[in-house]
Formats: C-alpha cells, structure tokens, sequence
C-alpha cells in the first residue's frame, strides 16, 4: 500500500472512544502489516451512564456491519426519535427537535415557507404535525424507518439511546474478534523521540512498554499524550457555553418507555433524561457561578420521575476544543479532543466523525504535513458548527428573572451564528455548509422552539397555489397522524425484537 | 413589498437574469426593465461564438422551468459528455474528464481508491474506461440519462455546447414575453441617494427609477464600479491568459464532448454545436501560436468584485468576475449567482444581511472556480496560491480530495481532473487492501461490460438531436 505504511496502532484509553476507534480500525488490519493494540486500566473508571445519540450512528454501525437487534439487546438500549425541550424558551413551553424532515418541498421552495404561508392564511396545524418522528413521539410510538422513498415511513428517521459501559463491552468483544490485542495497564511513561518529539512508546506500571507508530489518545478529560505529552494547548469556550459541572444519576424505569430523550431547563443549566430499557439516566449540566453541587443535587434528585439509585456522580469539565486534534503523531478521539455537553447528543458522533477522517486521511510513517492540516482543518470546522448550535438554544432563552439564563440571553455569539439568525428573523431563510450536521429542520425545530418566528415568509412562497398546497398539507397531517397511530408502543416493539440481554 | 428591478448589459447574462427572475419571484417582482447597452456580449465573462456548460445549465433550466429542447433549438445547441483534455501531460492520449459518476465503490471505499490499489499493483487503469459519459462521447452516442436509478445510465450527466446569440436572443424573448421592458441605449449617470442608486439615466436622457439594480455589463463592470465600496481583485498574476480569438467553421459531424488542449502560452478548445465547429484560443498576449486571423484579440484579466453586492446593486457574471473559463465554469457561475439572488431576494432597498449572505457564497464558489482553473496552470512553473497547493498535496499523498464550501466540482470530478494533468496519489485508502484484488478486478470488469452494453443501445448523437431538438425544426416552422 505504500513504502512505509503504519504498522503499530496503539489506543491509549478503553471507554467508549477507545473501544469505537479500536473497532473501526481492527478493518485496516486487513492490509497484513498494521497492528491495534488498545492499553487500558481496569483501575480507571469511564466517564459515562446513559448515552444518546443522532442518527449517523446508524451509519457507523452499518460499516462495521453491526445487527441493530443484537445491537439494542446488548447494550439495553431504546430507540430515540429527537429531543423534547421543556422550559427552554420560558417555563411551561416545550418543542421537540426531531430526527426527519418537515413535510416536502414544492418547485424548490422549502417546506417551511409554505407552512408559514399557510398559517399566516389560518391552517390550524403546528409544523410539529408536519414530522412523523415528532408524531410518533408523542403518542410513545416507534418502528422501524423504511428506505422506499414511496413509504411514507421512509420519512421517519431515529437514532439510539443505551448505556455507554455496555457499549464499550459490546465493541471490544468485536474488535477482539477482529484481531485487536487489550492490554491492561497503567500508563506511568510517555517516551518521545528527541528529536521530533513524535510518540515512540508508552510505558506500563509492570515495566512493559508498548511502541506505536500511530497512538490513538482516548485517555478522557486528562488528554495524557495530546496535552500532557504534547502541550497541544486548548481553546476555551465557556465565554459561550458556561456551563461547567455535571452531576449524574440513574434511576429506576419509568412507564411509558418514551422514545426520545429530554432536556429540561434548571435554574442554573439543564437536566438531561435518557430512557434505557433496566433503567433512567440522568444529569444535570450546570454552572458553578450560579448553583452550589448541594443545590444542584437535591435539585436532580427532586427532579427524577423514578428512584435513585446511586447517589450523583459529580463530572469537572471545560468547554472547548483542543487546538490540533492530530498533533505529531496523535490522533484525540473523545473527551481527550475537547468536550461541548450533550445538548444535542454530539459526543459519540465526534468520535465517530474523527474516525472516519481518519480512516480517510491515514498516514503513512513520512506523516505528512498537508493530511494532519486538513484532518485539523475539517475538525475546527465541524466543532465550530456544533458549538454555534448549542449555543444557539441559550441565546433564544426567554427565561426572564433567572441571572444563569439572562446572562446567556444577553451575550454575544460568534458573527457565524449571528448571520443565521439574522436570515431565519427577516425571511425564513436556511443556508446548510457543506458536510454540515445540523439540518435545515434540526434549525428550524430549534429557532422555533426556541420562539424565532420569521418575520414574514420568502416571497417565492407566492408563486405556487394556495389552495393546492392547503389541500396537501391537510393530507399529510392526515396520513402522519395516521400512520403514527398504527406503530407499536416502544416498549412493545423493543420488547419483540430486542430485549435486553445480560452479558 | 414587490422590487422594481433594473438590469443592465447585452447578451446572455442580463436576459438570463431577467427570465428567471421572472419566472420563479413573481410575488417580489413588480417592474422587470433591461437596459441593453449592445457590442460585443462579454456579459459571462470572456466573449465566445460557443458556451461550453458543465451539467448545471440542464439542471438551471429545468428548475426555472425552461424547456430545454427549445432552448437547445434556438442556439444550434448539442451536448457535451465531459473534457478531453489533450497535451496537458507528457502522454500522447488525452484524457478525459467525464460528467456524472466515475465507476462504483465498494462498501466504504471509493472507486478511484479501488483503481488507485490496481495501479499500485502495476496494472494500467483508465478511470474513465469506467463512466458512461466517456463511453458515449468515445463511441459518438447521446441519450439523456433517465431518472430511474436502477439503470447505470442514471449515473451520467450532460452539459450543453450553445451558440451566444441564439441563446441570449432566446433567453431575451421569454423574458419579454414575461413582460420585462426593453431600452436600448447606453448608460449615462446613475444617481444616488444614501450611497444607494436610486436611477439610471442614459445618455439619450431616459430616467430609469429601480429598487434593485444588477449589473451585467460584462468586465467593464458600469455599474458595480461607480459604488464607494467597490474594489476589483486581480488574478491576472496567476493565471495568466489574458487573450482570446474564437473561430467557426461549418462542421455537420457533432462531438458529443469537449476538447481542451494545452499550448504552451495557454489552450484550445473544440466545441460543436448542429452545424457548425467553434475553436477559441485563450492565451497570453504577443504569443498566439503558428495562426493568423484578421479579428483583433478580446483581451481580459482574470480577477473579481470583492463585494459583488454593495447598496442595492448587484454584479452577476463578467461584471462580478472574470475566470479563465478552461473548465466550462462560465455559464454556471451565472446561473449560480442568479439563483442565489432569487433565494435571497430582499424585501426592501436596505438589505445589508441578504447582500452579506449573498457576497458570502459567492466568494466561496469563486474561490473554488479559482482553485480549478489555477490547476491547469500547476505544470507552468506557476507558484500555486496555498488554497490549491494544499488540496494537490493531500491528493497526492493518499488520494483524499479536499472539498470547500461553494464546490462545483464534485469528488469524480476533482480525480478526474488530477489525474488528467498526471498528479496522482502516492497512497491509497489502506481499507482497500482488506479486499482480495480478485474482487476489486471482478468489480471492475463486472462495471465495464454493464455500461458497454448500455452505451451500445444509445443512438448517434447526430441521430439523437434530430430526433429531438433539431434546430431546423424552427426554420421549418418558421
């Protein structure tokens, strides 16, 4: 494959990065020459409870070849449909930012733009009726999406919440099936080569030392080669995102099993809720300036819906990205590249999306310079994306007289998002990046939501027919809300096709 | 509040904004007025007898709405299938940048990164001996791919080769019949209150009052000029063509492609349209080869309006930029910049945020026009702007193409193009190796006897238009 191609891979870090990175790349073992072996400590505990993800997922699974069933089984997981907001705009209000389109555009305008025309003309119906994942969300219903376009469930579309422990469990028994050595240890040495200051070798508590041509950093907050070694430096957003703490709890089961996660606006953060099929993860997210772990604790606990059963777990974190996600010859994959709060259940994505960079830009032992620059490149691209969304959800607050939100309201945000909302105020107007994750209807759910009305629709709304676009409107509500009706419960469809399993 | 809208220029450009504004704002159009100012129609850019297109000028005209038969009709018009591309490396063949997809990938691995392992092992393999457009511009044959994807043919696109005048004239006449309102005079003064135009009066003294002034004046760029912000980027540094002569000659034997050759002060393109064979020659003044013409050169320099939307004045085509158009970027640079002004159409006279939005992507796209042209040049010596020498030199090192926001040209197109102008990989995708070459020579012979056997029942493509957009067919009717 080339003169000088990589042979040792070396993960540094077993959690749910570790273990993802370790499975996508046991594939490139393949080539007969590179090897992965992935160090980790069964003395280090790994951050996560409950994880939620969006639905790229699907497709990372897909690569590894992964069936869903066994997937959900294993890892007693549900299905996610989109995330509820309750009182992020003011208390009392909620919207759901799901998964799926609204509705279809007519002659190249956007759905969107009907529907505020029609509503402007007096149809009753909220754009949330216009989605089938939100349909389905609210009468606690899931199946399966279909991919025949002619489907009209080929407009549903879902991601998976399930707990993160037993997902790293479930892929490292994939990656060691595919040839990927564990090795259990403290790292207690780094050993660098002196003169280009690249990763030669980490050094074990028991003495052994585990050389690498290419070392994956999924060691977690601490980023033990890409900030410990490499002083790659860190670029801090909590001017944006100030939320610094996180207290995290499960609890018991709770019916309905809903299929969407929830995020509920506290007095100084939110509260995150992600239903599992043994049990209910939650957290509160939240800031240090503006709530003691005391009060942010009894105010978790008052706020779970079923028993506690543990006590909350505190987390430390800043907001932010490291500088070069790919400095020398390390690659940070996870906690160890930067963290931005699950708001929008990005963190697994992150990693998946690092991978598959990777994998797209390998290097070879030369490690030239133009690939690092274009992985860093794509990477500060997307995270920024990412943070200009999360922080799009503060900025709309309406939560007047609560100093954690009016502080939030009252900040200023990069000059990126500033021009979104500007063109989504004046007409309703969506521009997608290329490679942008966030769609025209992840935006549009959460301005909103989050109460943005357009002040008037695009003018080119005018050119189709009213009375024809009424009439298809109404019937697709129609046929939403009746295909919605017809799905199993979640509980029910999880219950005949993936039932959890003890490992 | 519906916009009086003035444009201003002669030829393509003015009447193709005007029929598509026309036809797709109704609700924020009021009055649609073009000054046509007459000469040469310089309004894409540089001036040609024939426009070569990429497969954006089908899919611009079909989202207006535009029949395209007729359109082809009425411009002699044919089809192009992709670019040869001759003399541009040390091989005698030229080679060929196809339209559409360029094979299949397997599972998670792109085709080009399957050929590249092939390569690797020593086999010699022509990306383009797996397309369907470089199939039927070798063996002469068009039809339009159908929408159904299950047939591989589904994987081509097309461009168009279209005569100047015939198009702008056609162009010009749905405009009117949507009831834009012809002036044919030059420009005079344009007045100004606020730093926004508020008239144009033209030089036999005519008073045009507008909201929203676009300004396709071609290079001269009347309009755009006279804003207080306005400042013209020159590119001439780096790419350095900046002549042009184009030659017809009667030909009845259409080439379903375009050929692009290198000279050594810049190139020559064939494009055929029913009836007739068009030769331009873009090269660096002083230095036309072995060739004698009695015409007088266009001459140019390459560059653009930094802001091309300031006030209520906007530059589309020649007026907003000038590129070397050795990659058919022309026609879909206006088309680009046309439907972007429709999908940020303002409201009022004061639209600082649709004009920042619109200046936004439109410098993107043109970063990326630049970036292709600029690659044509890599051989020259001509030190490469970073933007271009990064993207070779990740290319080169493992075949990953680079991709901005505001791309025309997608991946296929991108490998293409490196590997016409002989810049390949080093590496290859190192999951490629997870798969036995067995399978990937299986894949890719199964590929090749698919899209023969397909091609073999498309028709001639002289067959082709007469069967549906002969030109004669008007004379006829006429």
């Amino acid at each position: 494959m080339s003169a000088d191609p990589i042979r040792n891979i070396v993960v540094v870090g077993g959690g749910t990065a570790g273990w993802m990175a370790a499975a996508a790349l046991s594939r490139i073992q393949g080539n007969g020459i590179s090897k992965i072996i992935l160090v980790e400590s069964d003395e280090i505990g790994i951050v996560g409870v409950g994880e939620a993800t969006i639905p790229p997922i699907k497709t990372f699974n897909a690569m590894l070849g992964i069936d869903e069933n066994d997937f959900i089984a294993s890892t007693q997981g549900s299905f996610k449909l989109g995330i509820e907001f309750v009182g992020w705009s003011r208390d009392g209000e909620k919207y759901l930012h799901p998964f799926g389109a609204y509705g279809s555009d007519i002659e190249g305008i956007k759905f969107h733009q009907l529907w505020m025309k029609m509503r402007k003309a007096g149809m009753p119906h909220p754009i949330a009726n216009f989605n089938l994942s939100t349909v389905a969300a609210q009468h606690n219903r899931f199946t399966k999406p279909d991919a025949n376009r002619a489907s009209v469930l080929s407009q549903l579309d879902n991601a998976y919440h399930f707990d993160a422990e037993l997902y790293a469990k479930f892929l490292r028994k994939y990656a060691e099936h595919r040839g990927v050595t564990r090795q259990e240890g403290k790292i207690t040495r780094v050993d660098q080569n002196a003169e280009n200051g690249f990763i030669n070798a980490v050094v074990l508590e028991s003495g052994d030392v585990i050389e690498g041509d290419l070392f994956i950093d999924c060691s977690g907050f601490i980023g033990l080669l890409i900030e410990q070694t490499l002083k790659t430096g860190y670029e801090d957003w909590c001017h944006y995102l100030p939320c610094d703490r996180a207290l995290a709890v499960p609890s018991e089961r709770t019916e309905p099993l809903l299929p969407y996660t929830r995020s509920t606006a506290q007095s100084a953060g939110w509260q995150w809720r992600i239903p599992l099929q043994h049990r209910t993860g939650n957290g509160y997210v939240y800031c240090s300036d503006f709530i003691s772990e005391d009060e942010a604790s009894a105010s978790l606990l008052a706020g779970l819906d079923g028993k506690a059963l543990s006590d909350p777990r505190p987390l430390k974190f800043t907001t932010g990205r490291r500088k070069k996600a790919w400095n020398k010859n390390v690659i940070a994959l996870g906690l160890a590249s930067g963290f931005m709060e699950p708001l929008e259940s990005t963190s697994i994505h992150l990693v998946q999306a690092g991978i598959s960079k990777l994998l797209a830009l390998f290097p070879d032992k030369s490690f030239n310079a133009h690939e690092r620059d274009e992985y860093n490149r794509l990477t500060a691209i997307q995270w920024a994306q990412i943070r200009d969304f999360l922080i799009l959800h503060y900025k709309l607050n309406n939560r007047i007289g609560q100093p954690f939100w009016e502080r939030c309201a009252a900040m200023d945000i990069p000059e990126s998002l500033q021009r979104k909302l500007d063109l989504f105020g004046g007409n309703g107007r969506l521009f997608r990046y290329e490679d942008e994750l966030f769609s025209d209807a992840s935006w549009t759910a959460v301005m909103m939501g989050q109460g943005l009305m357009p002040n008037a629709y695009d003018p080119l709304a005018d050119t189709v027919d009213s009375a024809q676009v009424a009439h298809m409107l109404g019937r697709m509500a129609e046929v939403f809300d009746k295909t919605a009706r017809q799905m199993p419960m979640h509980a029910e469809y999880i219950a005949q096709n993936c039932q959890g399993t003890l490992m | 509040m519906p916009l009086d809208i003035v444009i201003v220029g002669s030829g393509i450009a003015p009447w193709m904004a005007a029929s598509a504004l026309a036809r797709m704002a109704r609700g924020g159009v009021g009055t649609m007025t073009v000054l046509e100012t007459g000469g040469v129609d310089d309004s894409l850019g540089i001036p040609c007898a024939i426009e070569t297109s990429l497969p954006t000028t089908p899919a611009f005209l079909k989202a207006i709405g535009i029949d395209e038969d007729a359109a082809i009709k009425a411009s002699n018009g044919s089809f192009t299938l992709g670019i040869a591309m001759g003399n541009w490396t040390t091989n005698p063949a030229p080679a060929f940048h196809p339209f559409g997809e360029t094979g299949a990938s397997l599972g998670p691995i792109a085709f080009h990164q399957l050929a590249a392992r092939l390569r690797a092992g020593g086999q010699n393999v022509n990306l383009a001996n797996y397309s369907v457009a470089a199939l039927c511009a070798q063996s002469g044959r068009f039809a339009r791919p159908p929408a159904n994807e299950s047939s591989v043919l589904s994987t081509m696109e097309y461009g168009l080769h279209l005569e100047s005048t015939g198009y702008a004239a056609f162009l010009k006449q749905d405009a009117q019949e949507r009831g834009a309102i012809t002036i044919k005079d030059d420009i005079g003064t344009a007045e100004f209150d606020c730093g926004l135009i508020t008239a144009l009066v033209t030089r036999s003294g005519e008073r045009i009052k507008g909201d929203l002034f676009i300004d396709c004046s071609g290079p001269a760029a009347n309009l755009i000029s006279q804003m207080a912000d306005s400042l013209f980027e020159d590119w001439s540094n780096i790419l350095p063509c900046n002549s042009a002569l184009s030659l017809s000659m009667s030909d009845d034997n259409p080439l379903p492609y375009t050929r692009v050759d290198a000279h050594s002060v810049g190139w020559q393109r064939l494009a055929s349209v029913q009836g007739a064979l068009n030769e331009q020659f873009i090269y660096q003044a002083g230095n036309l080869p072995d060739r004698q013409t009695d015409d007088a050169p266009y001459t140019f320099a390459s560059g653009r309006q930094i802001k091309p939307w300031i006030g209520n004045c906007i530059a589309i085509g020649g007026a907003a930029a000038v590129i070397d158009p050795v990659a058919s970027t022309q026609l879909t640079l206006t088309e680009s910049a046309i439907s972007r002004l429709i999908s940020l159409l303002p409201h009022d006279r004061a639209c600082r945020i649709e004009a920042a939005e619109y200046n936004r992507q439109t410098n993107d796209q043109l970063d990326c026009a630049f970036d292709i042209a600029c690659l044509h040049y890599v051989r020259n010596g001509t030190a490469m702007p970073d933007r271009i020498a990064h993207r070779i030199a990740v290319y080169e090192s493992c075949g990953r193409v680079v991709l901005h926001d505001g791309e025309i040209f997608e991946t296929a197109s991108w490998v293409s193009l490196f590997d016409a102008l002989g810049i390949t990989p080093r590496r290859y995708d190192p999951l490629a190796d997870g798969i036995p070459q067995s399978r990937i020579e299986d894949h890719l012979s199964q590929i090749r006897s698919v899209m023969i056997q397909t091609v073999g029942s498309c028709p001639p493509i002289k067959d082709y238009i007469n069967m549906c957009c002969d030109a004669r067919s008007l004379e006829n009717a006429a």
